[in-house]
């Protein structure tokens, strides 16, 4: 190899990062996410939030829910829950049920739905027509049934729905359930046990600082 | 003869070119979104994701880059190739899983792949390298420059 090939394989390589360093320099880095003051679940007010991008017809993302509730208990002024929704296109009822749950927060009652939604997830994932379904355990919950199957009919919600899932993408959000910590941190454990040490050590450590 | 030539350095300049592109969107955006595509196969251990995130996305931009160039033309084609096999196994295991991916988390926000399609898109990038691979000399690349000779 002479000198001129080594030297144009380096300047190749210090060309390519240069031109990596200049588009992040003038674009600027987008920022990781970001808490909001919406669909909170926990003390508002708790430095630590894990955003959940989570699907309603997703297995996963119903058992995860249940470890987070055990973690807002154990660190009820330490931690909160940001929700988003992200519905798979593999699962059809996912985009109905998340507008359903959209429908009961507009009567107040956003996680109480978003919890018999995952509770029941086996009666209406698979169904064709789960309208009736998300009916009944609006009525269940004790919303006023005409408002939400107004609300559900009209599809006013998919709007938000979509809005949240395309910030998802923007933030790299490829599959359910996604949980970021404190805007930075993906977590990828899904024992109950791991999820917990690691929301552990990051409250220990935010508490150290 | 030179037409073959001519079919090799297009679908050189587009392997190349597709690894490029791959390689930049990851690059200019955070790298923790690229963490987080990583942490849904479910392969890589926990604190060897970012290590990974960084270092696939740096090899599918130099390594596109130098075969877009045509500079070590024959090690980043068997580079890029490996690259390919290694994204091909790990959308394997996740169809075969019916891990909830929906998006493979390839090109950033540039294309939204399911991982069927980033399956058969992989395979037929495979075919082309391996193509790639058996062409001793590739027009107008740096490896034929007579001044760097």
């Amino acid at each position: 190899m002479s000198g001129r090939y080594f030297l144009a394989g380096v300047l190749i390589v210090v060309l390519t990062m240069g031109s990596v360093a200049a588009t992040r320099w003038v674009r600027g880095m987008p920022k990781a996410v970001e808490p909001e003051s919406w669909k909170v679940k926990g003390d508002p007010n708790a430095k630590n939030f894990i955003v959940d991008y989570s699907d309603f017809a997703c297995s996963y993302c119903s058992k995860i829910s249940l470890i987070l509730d055990e973690a807002l208990k154990d660190y009820p002024k330490d931690l909160k829950i940001i929700f988003k929704h992200y519905p798979l296109r593999m699962h059809p009822a996912s985009m109905p049920a998340a507008e359903a749950s959209e429908c009961a927060a507009d009567q107040g009652k956003f996680w109480e739905y978003h919890d018999i939604l995952f509770q029941n997830q086996s009666d209406w994932a698979p169904s064709k027509e789960p309208a009736a379904l998300f009916i009944e355990y609006a009525g269940r919950l004790g919303l006023d049934k005409d408002k939400f199957k107004q609300c559900l009919n009209s599809h006013v919600k998919k709007d938000g729905v979509e809005k949240n899932r395309l910030e998802g993408r923007r933030f790299y959000v490829s599959g359910t359930p996604t949980l970021i910590l404190n805007g930075r941190k993906s977590i990828f454990a899904y024992k109950p046990e791991d999820l917990k040490s690691i929301i552990r050590k990051e409250i220990d450590r935010g508490k150290k600082r | 003869m030179k037409i073959l030539d001519y079919i090799c350095l297009v679908l050189r300049l587009l392997v190349g070119a597709l690894f490029i592109v791959s390689g930049f969107m990851k690059l200019v955006q955070p790298i923790e979104y690229f963490e987080y595509a990583i942490g849904f196969y479910r392969i890589v251990p926990d604190a060897a994701v970012p290590f990974t995130a960084l270092a696939i996305a740096w090899t599918e931009l130099i390594a596109g880059t130098f075969l877009f160039l045509g500079y070590l033309y024959k090690p980043s084609t068997a580079l890029v190739l490996a690259l390919n096999t290694l994204f091909q196994t790990a959308l394997a295991q996740a169809i075969f899983r019916k891990l909830p991916i929906q998006d493979c988390g390839c090109f950033g926000g540039l294309i939204s792949l399911s991982p069927c399609q980033t399956y058969v898109l992989d395979s037929v990038l495979l075919l082309l390298m391996i193509g790639l691979l058996a062409v001793k000399k590739s027009l107008f690349s740096l490896d034929q420059s007579a001044y760097l000779r």
